[in-house]
């Protein structure tokens, strides 16, 4: 069966590959070919770019060291996927898939093993780009390459297995725990030992975070037999990335290609469990509504289950605030649950570390403040292109949007409000977070007034700021969609990749033009009434620069509206 | 069939061209639809159904030529026009993180329906989208979307209805439904213009039917009297007369 399979991933990269290669005719695809060329080349290919494994690999404690840090990040990669799960259900199939495969005299096993064959295509290029990156040299380049891809390969298989496992015991209850017991066990006696080893040495962390050898508390940690019973099968699939010799490397890539052959059989019996459990669940609920029907004579209607409106609308008030409702609505339910999962991780992990790691509460709550700020200007340049919820998610239901009673100027005025709104509230929230963590004091010099004087100048000039850059993101959904990543999907491909520098460069060019004289005769202003009044002077000059930016905005957006009741839908359709 | 249109048009077009750089996709198209008549759009496949159909609606802008809905120019007034008309496209476009319910009420704020609370519940009753109006429309059959769309554009109560292909994705029962809809609303006062290849169903429900090929109106008015403009189409059904007219 593996024939077929060849000839169908073959033929679709191959048609792939040419399409885009054909989209270079045009113009502005082959700006974006050529950028995304000089990208790769300068990523990959530039002469003084870093190998940091173009020498030999250090030995010894170095060694060691290295291995036990990259087996821990690993084993942390791997509890992600068991914690947080993925984006997509496991071993997603495609519409065309589902179509055409299901109906065919094909087995479920051998549909498991197309998608498995499928998912080397982009294997082997990642491990293509991370041997050049590396930079190996000579025999080194193929002894990475196979260990990379033995790696990789078996990281993609974990996460699928663990996927199976989740979501079959999720949503099969009783029976899928039944049908994964033994991946099960093993996953409880892992977190078992985890958690023994660390509640065992945490008095010796909490001294060493105290003024001690943290460094050597936590190797100790790492040392500890049932923790490095954990790491152990880590370290073996790691260790021939990181060997010094030919003969070392033949000796290292045996047991991590026998993790590798265990994960085939283990991903195919889950497989197998998660359609048992399945069947057994479905068979149970026919059971329980058989026996409900004998019963009662007839089958209760079921109650009206789902999603819930958590951000109310109200019913009158002006037609457009319908799409800011909407789009506030989108981003609580198009942020996949697995980036929610991480973001709640990773704050209490910092948190833990801090209160571990600091000696007091009050050294405490400075980093924190420090970092909440570090946060919000971090988002005032990765918010726009993470929120994404206006025109860049909406241009693709632009059908439905014409149509609706509203004028062009309306909708985008709109659109850009949504975005706005969420992006900064997210600011505000971290802003106004380390203003009262750092009420008694903090690493700079002061007083309780200026810093209520600088907090009201973050709070007038982060809207702002926020709405223009998230105009030119909207701007150029509008007037340039080919260009814009629209809806959720990412496309690939160097032009892509090229289209998106291209675009990211002209938007900060037309930011910049956008802030340039607001900014400027902001800060003339409020430095002028600083020499008179103190901090409390930029209050007013952030003022006059907010006003001047949503003065501009308010212009450009009338002009965007008239540009958005002329675009016509089906732009997207020849670049498809 | 029943014959002569009402002398106050719920939608009213003149002279609608629309070209895509030089390929003419609809030529100087004129026609008009009454309160209370279904006006049944037929033609081949690039026909120019659903470049007429996206004009009438404002989804796209006409390269010339004028269109009235409820008395309001599209292209002086469009939200006024927009605020009387429905368009039920044959493939339902729905936002995916949108509940049933939340759909609803989306769209009775933007079509400012003051009285949504009290119209939802029988529309959600009618379109049998009760159980589901807690469901994301990715969870829904390829029907229940289309209901939803069927919902969602009967809920501001339009004067002027546009479907295409509305049966499609339906179960039977459904299409009966939505048959005694396009009824109903016809006899409520709405102008309904129904496009679609299902000529038995055009010929069911149309008072009228306007035919068209390559852009350019072929035929237009009652059944009959498209025969008697013909007398060598005497005695054919619609089926025929589609087919003699258009060439097929």
């Amino acid at each position: 069966m593996i024939g077929p399979f060849l000839w169908l991933t073959w033929r679709g990269f191959r048609n792939r590959t040419i399409r885009q290669l054909q989209r270079v005719r045009q113009p502005r695809y082959a700006v974006a070919m050529l950028a995304g060329l000089i990208y790769f080349w300068w990523i990959f290919f530039r002469p003084d770019r870093p190998r940091p494994m173009a020498n030999a690999i250090p030995g010894g404690e170095s060694a060691e060291l290295l291995l036990t840090v990259f087996s821990l990040g690993l084993a942390l990669m791997v509890a992600s996927f068991w914690l947080l799960g993925s984006d997509k259900p496991p071993l997603a199939f495609t519409q065309a898939e589902v179509q055409l495969l299901f109906p065919a005299p094909i087995t479920r096993r051998q549909l498991v093993e197309l998608k498995l064959f499928q998912a080397q295509l982009a294997i082997i290029l990642s491990t293509v780009v991370w041997v050049v990156l590396l930079g190996r040299r000579d025999e080194g380049v193929l002894q990475s390459g196979i260990a990379l891809w033995i790696l990789f390969t078996t990281m993609h298989l974990h996460r699928v297995g663990a996927s199976l496992v989740r979501t079959s015991t999720s949503g099969h209850g009783v029976a899928g725990a039944k049908y994964n017991r033994w991946t099960l066990i093993v996953l409880g006696a892992v977190i078992a030992a985890v958690l023994w080893s660390v509640l065992a040495a945490y008095p010796s962390l909490r001294a060493a975070a105290n003024g001690g050898d943290f460094v050597g508390a936590l190797k100790d940690l790492l040392h500890r037999p049932a923790i490095a019973a954990v790491l152990f099968p880590f370290r073996l699939v790691l260790a021939p990335i990181l060997t010094h010799s030919s003969m070392e490397w033949l000796r290292a890539i045996l047991p991590a290609l026998l993790i590798l052959l265990l994960h085939v059989p283990w991903v195919l019996r889950t497989d197998a469990a998660f359609e048992e459990a399945a069947a057994e669940a479905a068979a149970k609920r026919a059971e329980r509504m058989e026996a409900i029907r004998s019963r009662r004579g007839r089958v209760r209607a079921p109650r009206a289950s789902g999603t819930r409106t958590w951000l109310p609308l109200a019913p009158h008030g002006r037609p457009a605030n319908a799409i800011v409702w909407k789009n506030i609505v989108a981003i609580a339910r198009t942020v996949p649950p697995s980036t929610a999962g991480m973001v709640v991780a990773g704050v209490v992990v910092a948190l833990i570390a801090m209160f571990m790691i600091a000696p007091n509460v009050h050294d405490t709550t400075t980093v924190a403040a420090i970092l909440m700020l570090f946060g919000a200007g971090f988002l005032v340049v990765a918010g726009p292109l993470w929120i994404r919820n206006d025109l860049r998610l909406d241009m693709l239901r632009l059908e439905l949007l014409r149509a609706y009673p509203l004028t062009g100027t309306s909708i985008v005025r709109a659109e850009l409000v949504a975005s706005t709104v969420v992006l900064t509230l997210l600011q505000y929230v971290l802003v106004i977070a380390s203003y009262f963590a750092l009420w008694r004091g903090g690493p700079m010099e002061l007083t309780p007034s200026e810093r209520t004087a600088a907090l009201i100048v973050v709070i007038l000039v982060a809207p702002a700021v926020n709405a223009a850059n998230l105009l030119v993101q909207n701007a150029a959904a509008l007037l340039f969609p080919a260009w814009v990543r629209l809806g959720l999907s990412r496309p690939g491909g160097v032009e892509a990749m090229g289209q998106a520098i291209v675009t990211t460069f002209g938007s900060m060019l037309v930011l910049a033009f956008l802030l340039l004289v607001p900014a400027v005769l902001g800060l003339i202003f409020g430095l002028i009434l600083l020499a008179h009044v103190g901090y409390w002077g930029l209050v007013p000059g952030a003022a006059l620069g907010a006003g001047l930016v949503f003065g501009e905005i308010w212009f450009i957006t009338r002009w965007l509206g008239s540009a958005f009741e002329k675009q016509e839908p089906g732009f997207g359709k020849e670049d498809e | 069939m029943t014959t002569s249109p009402p002398s106050t048009p719920g939608i009213e077009v003149r002279s609608l061209t629309k070209l895509y750089g030089d390929f003419v996709a609809v030529s100087d198209l004129s026609f008009s639809v009454a309160p209370g008549e279904v006006l049944g759009l037929v033609g081949p496949n690039g026909a120019g159904k659903t470049t007429t159909l996206r004009s009438l609606c404002g989804i796209i802008r006409p390269t010339s030529g004028d269109i009235s809905v409820g008395g309001h120019d599209l292209l002086q007034e469009p939200v006024k026009a927009k605020a009387s008309l429905a368009f039920i496209p044959d493939e339902p476009h729905l936002f995916e993180y949108l509940t049933v319910e939340e759909h609803l009420r989306f769209t009775a704020r933007v079509y400012e329906v003051d009285d949504a609370a009290e119209r939802i519940p029988p529309l959600l009753h009618e379109l049998e989208l009760e159980e589901k109006r807690r469901a994301l429309p990715g969870e829904l059959s390829r029907g229940m979307r289309q209901k939803l769309a069927i919902a969602c554009g009967l809920l501001h109560q339009p004067r002027a209805l546009i479907f295409d292909e509305p049966l499609t994705g339906l179960d039977p029962a459904g299409m009966r439904k939505m048959k005694a809809t396009i009824t109903a609303r016809a006899a409520a006062g709405s102008a309904v213009i129904l496009s679609s290849h299902l000529l038995q169903l055009v010929e069911e429900l149309c008072t009228r039917i306007l035919i068209i090929q390559n852009g350019r109106l072929v035929a237009i008015g009652a059944l009959d009297e498209i025969i008697t403009e013909r007398p060598q189409l005497a005695g054919r059904g619609l089926e025929e007369i589609f087919l003699a007219l258009t060439g097929g």
